[in-house]
């Protein structure tokens, strides 16, 4: 179980990575990883989904979480960055080298490393995501209406998608940046689409829920445990799940 | 966090089923019910069978979706097709055993079906598919049935897909137990169509839950 939780003005962000009870039974580690950062009105969130198939996929989204979120922190306090699609791309291209270097230090392919990344810099007024695989970013704006800022890529069948340790895998890689305030932002791996998304869709019930009981409680980051865990979710998927949610709360910095 | 709504569950449950309608399918069989009907018979019987269980069944009965692919590409093949509108089926057995032919047929079925749901963002669970053998395959190079049964192994091995043996005689049963392509094999002659096709149903019923898919006795998960 993997966790970043943050309370900070004006971002209140709590985010969890839950091992599926599939990986559970078969003794496997939970291979997704989550990173959240604030740095005062900016918020950094990185999720990434280890390849099952993968022999290090554990590793390999644990790598590519944090070395995106640490090097778009380490650029913002370098000084101010434009917030532009290259930036997040960027982030993306470093935990990719990251990766690689691993691979070299541990004698493995880089296959071995597989993992999905979806990486996003948001601001009050604006947010900006880079992402190669599946899982998706979703924003709730001023009209409470939610919306897709970054959908999951999804191959043949629902169960394939593309990795950042992919050898093409900029053809891939998607980046947006939306000139328009995120009050919400629930970023997830696969193992959340099916009661996130409805037939690929914002299901803004789901949704609301989620993100009211982090907006109007302390307790948001257990209660996103319980529902990690609960019934519910081991209802629809076997597989590892990692939800992120984040409240903009206005008057606050 | 309690009572967090999440939408209603469409996911497909899609059954494959690849039928030996060859000759020999028109004859009577030993074992239940045999004497009495032709293996055709039996095999329709059975199917119906399976067909309104799903029906009735509270979850199958809206995500159910069933394919047919004979092995002699009888104009009753039916492409995969909703368990409320399944047709009735009337099979003419005839001619021989091109089973490569009908598993290449029934495999590029799948990925298809599969394919289309997924561009419309709906998930199904673990497609299972049913081959029904009454004798050797026949009729076609037996390379082209190699790779066939390669295919759908591969399926297997990636765990992509649930495969259920119904043969008619015991060898049968040992033919496609050696191909090592099914997680479980049935006996018909022993057991009966309708209990085989028991089986393949309260599977279905299973995986449909989101739970593992039965398996006769002897199977491998």
């Amino acid at each position: 179980m993997r966790q970043g939780s943050i309370k900070t003005s004006p971002w209140k962000a709590t985010a969890l990575s839950r091992v599926g009870y599939g990986h559970e039974e078969a003794g496997l580690p939970c291979q997704d990883s989550v990173c959240v950062k604030t740095m005062g009105r900016i918020l950094l969130m990185a999720v990434a989904d280890g390849a099952g198939t993968a022999r290090l996929g554990e590793l390999g989204a644990s790598i590519a979480a944090s070395r995106s979120v640490d090097y778009l922190r380490d650029k913002i306090l370098k000084g101010p960055q434009q917030l532009r699609v290259e930036l997040l791309s960027s982030a993306v291209r470093e935990a990719r080298r990251s990766l690689a270097s691993e691979a070299r230090k541990l004698r493995c392919h880089l296959r071995d490393l597989h993992s999905t990344l979806i990486v996003i810099l948001a601001t009050p007024k604006a947010i900006a995501v880079a992402h190669v695989g599946d899982g998706a970013v979703l924003v709730r704006d001023k009209t409470d209406t939610w919306r897709t800022i970054s959908s999951p890529h999804h191959g043949a069948s629902a169960t394939e998608t593309v990795f950042v340790t992919d050898e093409h895998y900029e053809k891939h890689l998607r980046a947006v940046v939306q000139r328009e305030a995120p009050l919400r932002i629930v970023a997830f791996s696969d193992g959340i689409e099916s009661v996130a998304l409805d037939r690929m869709k914002p299901f803004a019930p789901f949704l609301d829920s989620v993100s009211d009981g982090l907006a109007e409680s302390d307790e948001g980051h257990a209660k996103l445990e319980t529902l990690l865990g609960s019934d519910l979710i081991r209802s629809r998927t076997a597989d590892d799940c990692t939800l992120a949610i984040a409240c903009y709360k206005e008057g606050q910095s | 966090m309690t009572a967090v709504p999440i939408p209603e569950v469409q996911r497909f449950t899609c059954i494959s089923i690849v039928a030996d309608t060859s000759g020999s399918m028109d004859e009577t069989y030993s074992g239940k019910h045999g004497g009495s009907e032709t293996k055709m018979q039996g095999m329709l019987r059975g199917l119906k069978e399976a067909i309104q269980y799903c029906r009735n069944h509270p979850t199958l009965s809206r995500s159910a979706v069933f394919s047919l692919t004979t092995v002699n590409e009888s104009p009753a093949d039916v492409p995969f097709t909703s368990v409320q509108q399944f047709p009735e089926l009337h099979i003419q057995a005839s001619g021989r055993t091109p089973l490569g032919a009908a598993l290449h047929r029934a495999t590029d079925g799948i990925a298809d079906y599969l394919h289309g749901l997924n561009s419309q963002g709906l998930t199904w669970t673990k497609p299972t598919m049913v081959i029904i053998t009454d004798g050797a395959p026949n009729g076609e190079p037996s390379k082209y049935v190699e790779d066939a049964i390669d295919r759908v192994r591969e399926l297997v091995v990636a765990r992509k897909i649930f495969v259920l043996a119904l043969g008619v005689t015991a060898e049968d049963v040992a033919r496609i137990e050696s191909l090592q392509i099914a997680h479980g094999a049935i006996e018909v002659g022993k057991v009966g169509w309708s209990e085989a096709f028991r089986v393949v149903s309260a599977s279905a019923a299973s995986l449909a839950q989101g739970q593992q898919p039965l398996l006769p006795t002897g199977g491998t998960p």
